[in-house]
């Protein structure tokens, strides 16, 4: 409470009585959210829906976020839905806030209540005035939240819908802004952990289990040293300064016992199918089984997505202080009260007696390390009785942070005698949980037994009309540390989705999106879509168009999803759609995404420039993890521990990007953070496949399949990021794909198609794989296709040459294709 | 672990510093020195996140060992504004609103300042040349990409003021 006056807005909920909105005597408003910043300009967005209810500056409200202590329990700061859910309550009590204040000064102003008006921080009535402060000073007034409080309707909003510059961006560019990683407490001291040697594992029994001894008296006297903790596995050192802490943890010797060899993930499809994992039916609409035998044409289809790193360009940090069992821990996490759930089982204590104190960190675009180096700062603050700050360092954020998890699809499907889409089953398998803090584990507190978590569900279920559906999903715990990460299965699931779509509307000879807008009965999707096409230029066709110019082909794709996210069958968020160009190098493989559309229906808008920043990041997030991105994983451990072996996007990779978002301003926000994200695997797959006829159902597009075989991805000196290493890019997927794809269609065409079939094909091809690889496979396509392939042939061995040129690597991934093509090739002549 | 007595101009003060010969520089900026423009990334030149102008060229402070900077003039993020009003490419940035996260941003608007002092107009291809190394994971490309043309446009406009 303030002498100089505070009237609020309050709330009872489960976790206690929490503020939404208050405004002091000074006239200062501020307002109370769950969810945090995540770097995507939520406080300014959730700033403007409150300063538009109160007819307030912008700059006039301050927004307090994540602080257990004053904010609501609104969850994680996932699913894109702060908008969407978090701010409902907020926009009320901004409503009711208003409505006080337009009371209170009709009757200071002797006005008729509805006969006010409140413009900046006063309220009006003909040419008197007072100002909001003037009406607060003095007063206490806690009023609890009504929730059947009007809003104001967005035909009068002046604030949201307008283009905001972002409130913590000036003092970001003068390097006045606090990060949590700047944050110093009085008479802190540092730590640095030493992490098992098991990184990136969270379950077995090693876990917890394996430091054998440490020699403290080997660095007692080293400076600045002033202890080592240890609780079952964690393990750290604590030093005056940081540098120390690093020098004396990198000194100190410990014995591990070692772990055993990871999973192997060599071949993600069959470890995902082959782990343990539990089917749970979503949608069983009509009788798939009987109606998958009445389509003409049928396809089954598999696709696959890898491990990616989230990437924080910021390692994780945080500062914590014991203060006699009522600690306080200053924090960079996504999920404050779920943090603050698990330092109470990692400490025995209540959750009320924590405090978390939320600070902006690096971008995460998911669950990082954020709260695990809480866990090791708190654990530390206990043992010396003084604040401790520990940060990671970024092999450590790189080798534990969960990955998001890789992903199989296998989808069927069918389109029947009416050409109507008319069977479809999706099987999706999603080896991930919530990321159990690592200090619990560490510590023991938490068993380390595999635990499977639920969220594979989003997007599982196709946005087109189907009469008979088969959906489950797959639930299964981590193989290897895994967590949500933007566009939480639904960009998998959509990848395969709509790619499968496209596949289909190549079968049935139809536009793709024709093919789509004839199955879509959501009015509000089918705008989407028609209006995407059309603004971006669509091209309609019927197939690949092999458009080539000397050795590159150019292409463009279309993919359209409503990310779905929360329980099944969950809440839509924003809907999107891409159209996309890609250029293919026919030779060496490599595609450039040279231009993306981007068309979203969000709803109402709060900020225009806000969402379109999302967009952008989104495009460019996405196409890097699609093409390029993977964790590949070493005998025990997670390979990359840098951006050396873990390459992200980099300026010479940004396409032009172009945004269209459709006005719908009586429409509910709806969360903006992923939608993008969610169709770009499947639209630069569908691009690829217009310009070269090849068919790629695994991501990332650009790596040589080998070295997934090769457990041990070596990749030497430090390289210039974003440069293009020939052994890392001078072969992509394609060409494997094209092998698979060309026995596939060759199989099954009816013999009039052969000719032409093959003709295309033999256009999109790129003719020194098939000189190296395909001598035994595409011999056997040769018998196949009726001898129709000896043109190619005849090119391919003129074309010897180059092959013979090529670096040895690329030489030992064309044998490896050669030998599963052939194996490919037997299994397709025994089905014949 | 010998101390080290450094002398070095840092944001136009002098400065004196005790540093044992293996600190980067970085952690004297952050730790000693109290800045907090400069960011930690990576610890290997990668990211760019803590990068600083020595003598006006940009500089990871992350691999720079301490002793490296005797002498020199160090600018960093903090020291660009003069007399309370942004330097042009901060004020291109928050113009543009080049940055979600912002935690590269630190290392973009060094990266920019040294680009536009070597060629006060760049072209677009020169731009995505000049700050490819460095990273933004936020995906904040384009737009960090306009601010760096509309700061070439503000250094401009206060050149030729400062000429008539």
């Amino acid at each position: 409470m303030s002498d100089i006056g505070l009237v609020s807005v309050f709330e009872d909920r489960p976790d206690g009585r929490v503020t939404h909105v208050q405004i002091d005597g000074a006239g200062q408003v501020t307002g109370f959210n769950g969810h945090v910043d995540l770097g995507t300009g939520i406080e300014t967005a959730l700033s403007q829906i409150v300063a538009e209810e109160l007819d307030l500056p912008l700059g006039d409200v301050a927004m307090v976020l994540g602080d257990t202590a004053c904010t609501p329990d609104q969850g994680p700061t996932i699913a894109s839905e702060t908008i969407q859910v978090a701010a409902v309550p907020l926009r009320k009590a901004a409503a009711q806030l208003r409505n006080y204040l337009a009371g209170e000064g009709a009757r200071r102003l002797n006005a008729p209540a509805d006969g006010v008006e409140l413009r900046g921080g006063t309220v009006v009535w003909k040419d008197t005035q007072v100002t909001y402060a003037a009406l607060v000073a003095g007063k206490d007034v806690a009023m609890r939240l009504d929730p059947e409080m009007p809003v104001k309707d967005p035909k009068d909003y002046r604030i949201v819908g307008q283009a905001a510059g972002r409130v913590d961006l000036p003092s970001k560019a003068t390097g006045d802004f606090a990060y949590i990683q700047d944050l110093k407490v009085a008479g802190m001291v540092h730590g640095h952990v030493v992490r098992p040697p098991y990184a990136g594992r969270d379950s077995g029994d090693f876990i917890g289990r394996s430091l054998v001894s440490f020699d403290e008296a080997a660095v007692a006297q080293m400076p600045g040293f002033l202890a080592v903790v240890r609780e079952g596995d964690f393990l750290a050192v604590v030093a005056e300064t940081a540098h120390q802490a690093q020098r004396i943890a990198e000194a100190l010797p410990v014995s591990w016992r070692m772990p055993p060899p990871a999973p192997d993930l060599s071949d993600l499809k069959h470890a995902l199918k082959a782990a343990p994992s539990t089917p749970r039916a979503l949608d069983r609409t009509g009788d798939f089984d009987a109606a998958i035998g009445e389509c003409g044409i049928r396809l089954e289809r598999s696709y696959v997505w890898p491990y990616h790193l989230h990437g924080s360009i910021g390692p994780s940090c945080a500062v914590a202080d014991w203060q006699d069992g009522r600690p306080v821990v200053w924090s960079g996490t996504q999920n404050p009260h779920m943090l603050r759930g698990d330092l109470a089982t990692l400490t025995g204590l209540d959750p009320e007696a924590i405090e978390i104190r939320r600070l902006q960190a690096a971008g995460c675009y998911g669950r990082n390390c954020a709260d695990d180096v809480c866990g090791d700062a708190l654990i530390l603050a206990r043992a010396m009785g003084c604040p401790v700050r520990v940060q990671l360092t970024r092999a450590q954020e790189t080798l534990w942070e969960p990955k998001g998890a890789a992903q199989l699809m296998e989808v069927s499907g069918g389109i029947a005698g009416t050409g109507d889409l008319h069977a479809y089953a999706l099987d999706t398998w999603y080896p991930s949980n919530r990321g159990p803090n690592l200090s619990l584990l560490l510590t023991g507190r938490i068993s380390p037994e595999p635990r499977p978590s639920d969220m594979g569900d989003r997007t599982t279920v196709p946005p087109y009309r189907v009469p008979n559906k088969k959906i489950t999903v797959h639930d299964m715990a981590p193989m290897v540390r895994a967590a949500w990460m933007r566009g939480v299965s639904a960009l998998p699931n959509t990848f395969a989705h709509e790619s499968f779509m496209d596949e289909l509307a190549h079968e049935a000879g139809e536009d793709p999106v024709a093919f789509r807008l004839r199955h879509l009965d959501d009015p509000r999707a089918a705008d989407l879509v028609r209006r995407t096409a059309a603004e971006a230029g669509w091209e309609e066709r019927t197939g690949p168009r092999f458009r080539r110019e000397g050795r590159m082909a150019y292409g463009q794709g279309f993919a359209y999803a409503t990310y779905v996210h929360g329980t099944f069958p969950g809440t839509a968020a924003a809907a999107a759609a891409w159209v996309c160009d890609v250029t293919v190098d026919t030779l060496t493989g490599e595609v450039t995404l040279t231009r993306v559309f981007v068309g979203q229906d969000q709803g109402l808008v709060i900020n225009p420039d806000g969402v379109r920043a999302q967009i952008h990041g989104n495009v460019m997030q996405t196409a890097s993890r699609t093409l390029h991105e993977e964790v590949a994983f070493e005998e025990i451990t997670p390979a990359p521990q840098s951006w050396a072996t873990y390459p992200i996007q980099t300026f010479d990779r940004l396409p032009e990007i172009r945004t269209m978002l459709i006005e719908r301003p009586d429409e509910p926000a709806l969360g903006v953070g992923e939608s993008a994200a969610v169709p770009a695997a499947a639209a630069i797959a569908n691009a690829i496949f217009d310009a070269t006829g090849v068919r790629l159902r695994e991501a990332p597009f650009q790596r040589p399949r080998p070295a997934r075989f090769r457990r041990h991805r070596p990749r030497g000196e430090l390289h210039r990021l974003g440069a293009v290493d020939p052994d890392e890019h001078g072969l992509a997927g394609l060409p494997f794909a094209f092998a698979d794809e060309l026995l596939v269609r060759a199989r099954r065409a009816p013999p009039v198609d052969q000719p032409r079939l093959v003709e295309g094909l033999g256009r999109a091809v790129l003719p020194e794989f098939l000189a190296g690889a395909g001598t035994a496979a595409a011999m056997r396509a040769e018998e196949h296709v009726g001898g129709q392939m000896l043109g190619i042939r005849q090119e391919r061995r003129q074309r010897l040459g180059d092959v013979m040129r090529v670096p040895a690597q690329v030489g030992c991934a064309l044998r490896h294709a050669a030998t599963s093509v052939a194996a490919s090739s037997r299994a397709a002549s025994h089905s014949l | 672990m010998s101390p080290l007595s450094l002398s070095f101009t840092l944001n136009g003060q002098a400065v004196m510093a005790g540093a044992d010969r293996h600190r980067v520089f970085l952690d004297l900026l952050r730790d000693e020195l109290g800045l907090n423009g400069p960011k930690y990334g990576c610890g290997m030149a990668q990211c760019g996140a803590c990068s600083v102008l020595v003598d006006g060229k940009p500089a990871r402070a992350c691999v720079l060992r301490a002793a490296r900077v005797e002498g020199r003039e160090v600018v960093t993020l903090e020291g660009l504004a003069e007399g309370g009003k942004l330097h042009p490419v901060q004020q291109a940035f928050v113009e543009k609103q080049a940055a979600q996260c912002g935690y590269c941003l630190n290392g973009m608007v060094i990266s920019a300042v040294a680009l536009l002092r070597a060629n006060p107009r760049p072209g677009r291809d020169e731009i995505r040349e000049g700050m490819r190394d460095n990273l933004c994971r936020c995906g904040t490309h384009q737009e960090i990409i306009e601010a760096v043309e509309r700061a070439a446009e503000l250094l401009a406009e206060a050149g030729e003021g400062a000429h008539v």
